[in-house]
């Protein structure tokens, strides 16, 4: 006897064979009582008075947000063109050392180049420029010294007055430059450009300064 | 929209409702004293959690629920009968066979509980091994085991039929 032969007798075995009947009586019966609440609720429900938009409805509203991006993108586009080609404001990469760090009075050692091609370089020129700068008032400082101006140190003496001026401006300037790379690395282009205006006009500050230092310590012989 | 939910769900319970003989046949094989009640509360607990009816083929569903509340059934009436001690594995007790062949009845109950259910699963409800190893709660490859198991024990008690000796010697080895 084959196991499949021992099926075969035990379906032959069968006692019962299901009967078809008219069952609708207890099929009302219980679908009169509760059913699942699950079912119920998978379909969520609208607010009444809010009707849900059609399919086109839906894609017109798509198009028209598309198109008015669009017309976003390319009137700031134009604008920031304009403005570079008419040598208005300058944001971004159009900045040049002259422009951050203007020439001290007959200094001229800072390369009219454009040095900063991405913001984080930028922001790296702009402190070496600083170094410039330190190298700037050393330099003054020996003329001062060889003139004897620079003496006595006090406040009485306005050389030495704008010496330390002009050296605290440049160091707290310095200072908060460098708290700034945080800051700048996660928005670099925003980041740079307030850096840029912050250095615009801290420059013309130190500018003044150094205009005073240059008058009140350098001799008009030592001055060629 | 709530009467559309509950259109659909009644067209639902329809597809599950035609296997009410299906059910009813079940309990009247497993020796149910009430299989028509029996198939009645299947189907109403099937309405109840229509959610969790398969919609692919129900018939596992609801004869895994039938196998329930015939325990259920079964241990009411040991208890009525004077037995109040339940068994501690409902699944392992012996639920009466209804059956035309009297030696192949006896070779049956001669296996084990779960071996005869895998076996009369696909023999007399009809259903594939698939279908059968999702009533049981089991692995497909776990039923397919179990079914080959119980074919081949069956086959040898059969075999063996002129000899009780061997059905009792099995008997005991499952013991």
């Amino acid at each position: 006897m084959t196991t499949d032969m021992v099926l075969e007798r035990v379906r032959a075995a069968n006692p019962v064979q299901a009967r078809q009947a008219d069952n609708e009586e207890l099929f009302r019966a219980i679908v009169s009582t509760p059913g699942d609440p699950r079912l119920a609720g998978r379909r969520p429900q609208r607010r009444l008075g809010v009707p849900r938009p059609s399919k086109w409805s839906r894609l017109q509203i798509v198009v028209v947000v598309i198109v008015v991006g669009l017309l976003l993108v390319g009137v700031a586009t134009a604008t920031y063109v304009a403005i570079r080609e008419s040598g208005g404001p300058a944001f971004g990469g159009r900045l040049t050392p002259r422009q951050l760090v203007a020439p001290d009075v007959n200094h001229t050692s800072y390369r009219d180049t454009r040095l900063w091609s991405n913001a984080g370089d930028r922001l790296n020129r702009q402190i070496e420029n600083f170094g410039d700068r330190q190298g700037f008032i050393r330099a003054l400082e020996a003329a001062i010294w060889a003139s004897k101006n620079f003496e006595p140190e006090s406040h009485s003496n306005r050389c030495y007055r704008w010496i330390v001026i002009y050296r605290k401006m440049l160091n707290d300037l310095q200072t908060g430059f460098r708290a700034l790379p945080p800051a700048t690395e996660s928005k670099p282009q925003a980041g740079m450009n307030e850096l840029a205006w912050k250095a615009k006009r801290a420059n013309q500050a130190l500018r003044h300064a150094a205009g005073h230092v240059w008058g009140a310590c350098v001799r008009e012989e030592d001055r060629s | 929209m709530a009467n559309d939910s509950a259109v659909e769900a009644e067209a639902r319970f329809r597809e599950v409702f035609v296997h009410l003989p299906e059910v009813v046949a079940y309990a009247r094989r497993r020796g149910s004293r009430d299989p028509e009640a029996v198939g009645a509360e299947v189907l109403t607990i099937s309405w109840r959690k229509l959610a969790e009816v398969p919609t692919d083929d129900p018939r596992p569903w609801l004869f895994a629920t039938a196998r329930n509340l015939l325990l259920a059934e079964w241990r009411k009436a040991s208890a009525e009968d004077g037995n109040d001690e339940l068994p501690e594995k409902p699944l392992e007790s012996e639920l009466e066979i209804q059956i035309l062949d009297p030696e192949l009845a006896r070779c049956l109950r001669a296996l084990s509980v779960r071996d005869r259910e895998a076996l009369l699963l696909v023999a007399w409800e009809d259903l594939t091994p698939a279908l059968a190893a999702r009533s049981l709660g089991v692995s497909q490859v776990a039923f397919r085991v179990r079914l080959h198991r119980s074919r081949n024990r069956l086959r040898r008690l059969l075999e063996a039929s002129e000899g009780t000796d061997a059905v009792a010697q099995l008997e005991v080895e499952q013991s």
